[in-house]
């Protein structure tokens, strides 16, 4: 355990609904007694075809690759209660670290088959690619934990590329708090996908820091939520340096009594001219008892700059129905091709092509019924 | 009956404001019927009606396809049993794939998953008589298309679904003449025995090259005159003005 981050995560008080970010969410499910004896050791499934000098592996067993950058993003410095939880508890994960210029072709998969009811996980991921290196890399969460608190620190150097897509699809009983953060250098590119399919509630923190002058990122995620599902999606846009570009695209699809709130800020730091910040949020609601908030936060520091966002929150269109009907298409098969149709933009943004089946057949499973 | 489309003292309101009054009309397959009608006397109700729009609210009469009410029938099932409207105004579906939905569509239309290759087979055939570019069917389903481009693509779509009656709304709006001359090619070819096609216009100019075997003139919610084409002319030249003060008087 480390205890500097135990003793802040006791300091730290339990959020309430009076707390801004945590407003919408219901935090009665969640039992934390006990929590440091209910860990279980985490153990990762891995695949893909790894290239000489690549690592690709168990974190435990790769401590002296990871010294170098584990622990310089997620620090003790973090201001949630269950980030802290994380920090403390965790033991094991995932390590990609891809020397300078290494070009990984083939997608990297890794799946966290978590443990079962009334157990705790809490998996560290920590991603690097050195100036110039390129890698695709798949993260799945899967299992049926009581409780879940990720990190995952991503570290992508001067001119590297990373394509990166990241889903979880816990059971309806999993209360999930996951934080990513990417590190973007110089000249260097972030791509993400991001799926949010299970859990009681999901609280995902989603980062990405735009420390190098040409850096850019891409972060795209997809969310639903049915039944009584909580839903939350904190994301953050960090220029520290000019000349960088952050576009964002998060769409939700809630049905039944769903709880969705997107937070997004958007930080420009002084002296960041010449930055290009897009950030946008949709929603499409399939029922009246869906409770929706969306919020954009703009902490703007510099003054030459282009800055947009945008967010909504609606239904299925009539007149589109109408149209497709009119074809003789039926209402289901109607609403199903709109369905997809609204999250087509972020199902474009997976290379690989498995992987986009995969989040096609949770989206019908899901939300198209 | 069954070669019939009819429409008996219909009644329809749009919100609470009723638009149709008492509108009687039959075509039989293989016959080309145009109304016209000055604004506001309830073409574009009357095309909405007849494919179910929700907005419209049906508050007498009867409409027969082939001798059986489709009143009940949702939208979805009175285009299976062969109705087509080609729309004014096309809606666009960003993310729905002009193929993946005219498949859906034509599969529906005939009741059996229509195989791949006979479908490509059969739309780039129809693509090329409207001379349609064939990336048109990897684009999203009207999305950024121009008007008359979306205008085209009502046509294919009815060339797609063999419809055994169509209503036309407004299709010439918005067409240049050199689109007016190949959309009106197409409907000419789809026109024969076994369609029947009611075509709702404000101007006279799309009937230079459809030309319809009746002319109905609607004002105010009703049919208030049927004829030949020289009734077209005739409001070509003279306007609705003569009509409507005949219908007040």
């Amino acid at each position: 355990m480390n205890q500097t981050a135990w003793q802040r995560y006791q300091q730290l008080p339990l959020p309430t609904r009076r707390d801004v970010d945590w407003q919408h969410f219901d935090l009665r499910g969640l039992k934390l007694d006990n929590i440091e004896k209910r860990a279980q050791p985490v153990t990762v499934k891995l695949s893909g075809k790894v290239p000489t000098g690549v690592i690709f592996g168990e974190l435990a067993k790769h401590r002296d690759a990871a010294k170098s950058h584990l622990g310089k993003s997620i620090t003790i410095e973090e201001r949630h209660k269950f980030t802290a939880l994380h920090d403390a508890l965790w033991d094991n994960g995932a390590i990609l670290y891809v020397p300078r210029d290494v070009r990984v072709t083939e997608p990297l998969e890794v799946t966290y088959d978590l443990p079962n009811h009334g157990s705790a996980s809490f998996p560290r991921t920590l991603v690097v690619l050195e100036p110039g290196a390129e890698a695709t890399l798949v993260q799945k969460f899967t299992g049926s934990p009581a409780v879940h608190a990720s990190g995952t620190e991503v570290f992508v150097q001067r001119g590297a590329r990373l394509h990166y897509v990241s889903m979880q699809n816990f059971a309806p009983t999993t209360y999930d708090f996951t934080l990513k953060r990417a590190h973007v250098a110089q000249d260097a590119e972030v791509d993400w996908v991001i799926g949010m399919f299970g859990g009681a509630l999901a609280r995902y923190d989603i980062e990405c820091v735009m420390e190098g002058r040409g850096g850019t990122s891409f972060m795209y995620g997809v969310g639903l939520g049915e039944n009584k599902q909580q839903l939350g999606q904190f994301t953050r846009q960090h220029h520290q340096t000019g000349d960088t570009t952050s576009d964002l695209l998060f769409k939700n699809v809630l049905r039944d009594q769903a709880v969705s709130n997107y937070t997004g800020t958007i930080k420009v730091e002084k002296d960041s001219n010449g930055t290009n910040a897009y950030q946008s949020n949709r929603n499409l609601v399939l029922s009246d008892k869906v409770q929706c908030d969306t919020r954009p936060i703009l902490e703007i520091e510099s003054n030459q700059l282009r800055c947009t966002h945008g967010a909504t929150v609606g239904r299925l269109d009539d007149n589109q129905l109408f149209y497709l009907r009119s074809r003789g298409l039926s209402l289901t098969q109607a609403r199903q091709a709109l369905i997809e149709a609204f999250l087509e933009p972020i199902l474009a943004r997976i290379q690989i092509e498995s992987v986009r089946e995969e989040f096609s057949r949770l989206i019908h499973a899901k939300v198209i019924r | 009956m069954s070669d019939t489309f009819e429409i008996r003292n219909l009644q329809a309101k749009v919100e609470d404001k009723p638009i149709l009054k008492g509108l009687n009309l039959t075509i039989r397959k293989g016959e080309v019927h145009a109304i016209m009608g000055p604004n506001g006397s309830g073409k574009s109700t009357l095309a909405n009606t007849i494919l179910g729009h929700p907005k419209y609210t049906v508050t007498g009469g009867d409409i027969l396809l082939k001798g059986e009410s489709i009143l009940d029938m949702e939208t979805d099932e009175r285009a299976r049993r062969g109705l087509f409207l080609a729309f004014q105004y096309p809606c666009e579906v960003p993310g729905v794939r002009m193929s993946n939905f005219l498949r859906m569509a034509c599969s529906a239309r005939v009741g059996r998953e229509i195989e791949v290759m006979e479908f490509f087979e059969k739309l780039e055939a129809k693509m090329k008589r409207l001379e349609m570019d064939e990336k048109w069917v990897k684009r999203y389903l009207n999305e950024g298309f121009s008007g008359g481009e979306k205008k085209r693509n009502e046509i294919l779509q009815m060339m797609m679904l063999e419809p055994e009656f169509a209503v036309m709304d407004e299709t010439d709006s918005g067409l240049d003449i050199d689109a007016l001359k190949i959309v009106s090619h197409g409907v000419n070819e789809l026109r024969g025995p076994n369609l029947g096609i009611l075509i709702i216009t404000h101007y006279e100019r799309i009937l230079r090259y459809i030309q319809p075997d009746v002319i109905h003139i609607l004002v105010d919610g009703r049919i208030v005159k049927s004829g030949d084409a020289d009734l077209a002319k005739h409001l070509e030249e003279h306007g609705y003005d003569w009509i409507t003060k005949e219908v007040a008087a």
